[in-house]
């Protein structure tokens, strides 16, 4: 045996007792069986995001980005290592970057494997943390909104004051005028928050199975659109058919449905409270 | 099981009751047992009733059906006279998880309105029902009249009948409600309890 193929042999048996040691949240063995497999063979991806893994369960972020970091550069579909990363760079309060990782490591996800459970726990926390975001920009913008009523209303009571002094008379109808301008003020200021408020998603971004809004959402023949995982489970559970239509449908005739997908982006970048989980 | 579908299909059926009439409670403090409520359909001997039933949620829902059965007694060729089983297809192979709580209880409402004695649950009513039509429609209102009216007089003289046997208001009430307001049904479990 080649003096190569035995330190990769090597370092998968160290692989294999940090994946023991992680079993048994002894993460510290877990991270020294670990570096030692990367100090033989730093080529290989996994060690990498297995030891990332560990150093996210003790909360060490800079080290979970160092690692997937290193990881992406070796194999750039690594969803473990874009999600990881995501994370860390969200703990980091580096926002953007943080939803980018996420949002790449979904699209890898559901490439690789769109029920699996990762794509769920992706999707959560790329909820959470643009809810949280949503959270934080309305109430910024809705105190601005509030302060900003304060002093319009202030300055357009002063200027009609001014007016009635300057003119005599006709006091019922200068009255009548002033509190409709008002009115309208009011009204301009809760348009303007509307979008802050939350209400219903429509129908129509919806899944007539999952009755939540669409992430992935996929047209049949029949051209009714649904959650692609859900009408996977459905195609498992249930039966080979169109939920809808009962007309026959095979997995393979199932199509993304890009137009919806995009509408679903522009609602959320707009109404951002849709993040919200139940 | 998919408890956010739940959730919003609970809100999204009671929000619009005043329409539909079709309601849904929670049983207990879990989603996996409720109660829906149907009023019975105009122009039939179910005219005027509202029809309690159970619905039992597995873990598989939405991919399996719900299990939903009158807790109501009802005189009806499709369901049982006596436990209140539902035969109805889309409760059982015809299910798909595109239909919802509401759709599967606005079916068993329209099977009130069209029975199909051709496949029976209750062999009895069916039989009747083909032979007898107006003793069927005699029967099917007075068991509404007694069964799945509160406000009629029967509940009320039942409750005052049982209160007098020395029974207290609230279990009389209770027990009655579960024997689906068969007087006889009630006072076996006041004696039993």
């Amino acid at each position: 045996m080649s003096p190569a193929m035995e330190a990769a042999e090597q370092a998968e048996q160290l692989k294999l007792d940090g994946n023991m040691a992680f079993s048994k949240s002894r993460f510290g063995a877990a991270i020294d069986a670990y570096t030692e497999a990367i100090a033989l063979c730093p080529n290989v991806p996994i060690y990498w995001t297995n030891r990332a893994l560990c150093y996210r369960k003790r909360n060490e972020w800079t080290k979970v980005e160092e690692d997937c970091r290193k990881a992406i550069q070796l194999d750039h579909h690594s969803v473990k290592a874009h999600y990881m990363l995501g994370l860390a760079l969200l703990q980091k309060e580096e926002f953007a970057e943080g939803v980018r990782e996420l949002e790449k490591a979904l699209d890898l996800g559901r490439d690789a494997n769109p029920k699996s459970y990762m794509v769920e726990e992706i999707w959560q926390e790329l909820a959470r943390a643009k809810y949280l975001e949503w959270e934080h920009e309305s109430t910024k913008r809705s105190w601005e909104l509030q302060k900003l009523k304060g002093t319009c209303e202030a300055a357009l009571k002063e200027k009609q004051f001014l007016d009635s002094s300057e003119k005599e008379g006709f006091v019922d109808e200068t009255m009548k005028a002033n509190a409709d301008q008002l009115e309208a003020l009011d009204r301009v200021f809760q348009k303007a928050a509307e979008d802050d408020i939350p209400t219903e998603i429509p129908d129509y971004l919806c899944c007539k199975i999952t009755l939540d809004i669409f992430r992935d959402p996929v047209i049949t023949p029949s051209g009714v659109t649904y959650e692609r995982a859900v009408l996977l489970e459905h195609f498992q559970k249930v039966g080979k058919f169109d939920p809808i239509t009962r007309e026959y449908l095979h997995p393979s005739q199932l199509v993304p449905n890009l137009a919806i997908k995009e509408a679903v982006r522009a609602f959320l970048d707009k109404h951002g409270w849709a993040y919200k989980i139940d | 099981m998919d408890l956010s579908r739940v959730h919003k299909e609970l809100r999204e059926c009671n929000k619009d009751v005043e329409v539909s009439g079709i309601h849904i409670a929670l049983k207990s403090d879990s989603l996996t047992h409720l109660v829906g409520t149907i009023p019975g359909p105009l122009g039939t001997p179910y005219e005027g009733g509202t029809f309690k039933i159970d619905i039992i949620l597995t873990d598989g829902y939405p991919f399996e059906p719900p299990k939903m059965k009158f807790v109501t007694k009802v005189w009806h060729p499709n369901i049982s006279s006596q436990s209140g089983a539902i035969c109805l297809d889309i409760l059982k192979d015809q299910w798909s998880p595109a239909l919802t709580l509401k759709t599967a209880l606005l079916s068993i409402q329209a099977l009130l309105s069209a029975p199909e004695p051709g496949d029976p649950q209750d062999a009895v009513v069916a039989q009747q029902y083909l032979k007898e039509y107006p003793t069927f429609v005699s029967t099917a209102r007075y068991w509404t009249e007694a069964f799945a009216k509160e406000s009629s007089l029967g509940v009320a003289e039942k409750v005052q009948r049982l209160v007098e046997m020395g029974f207290p208001e609230d279990l009389v009430r209770s027990a009655l409600e579960a024997a689906g307001g068969d007087e006889n049904l009630a006072l076996e479990k006041l004696c039993t309890a």
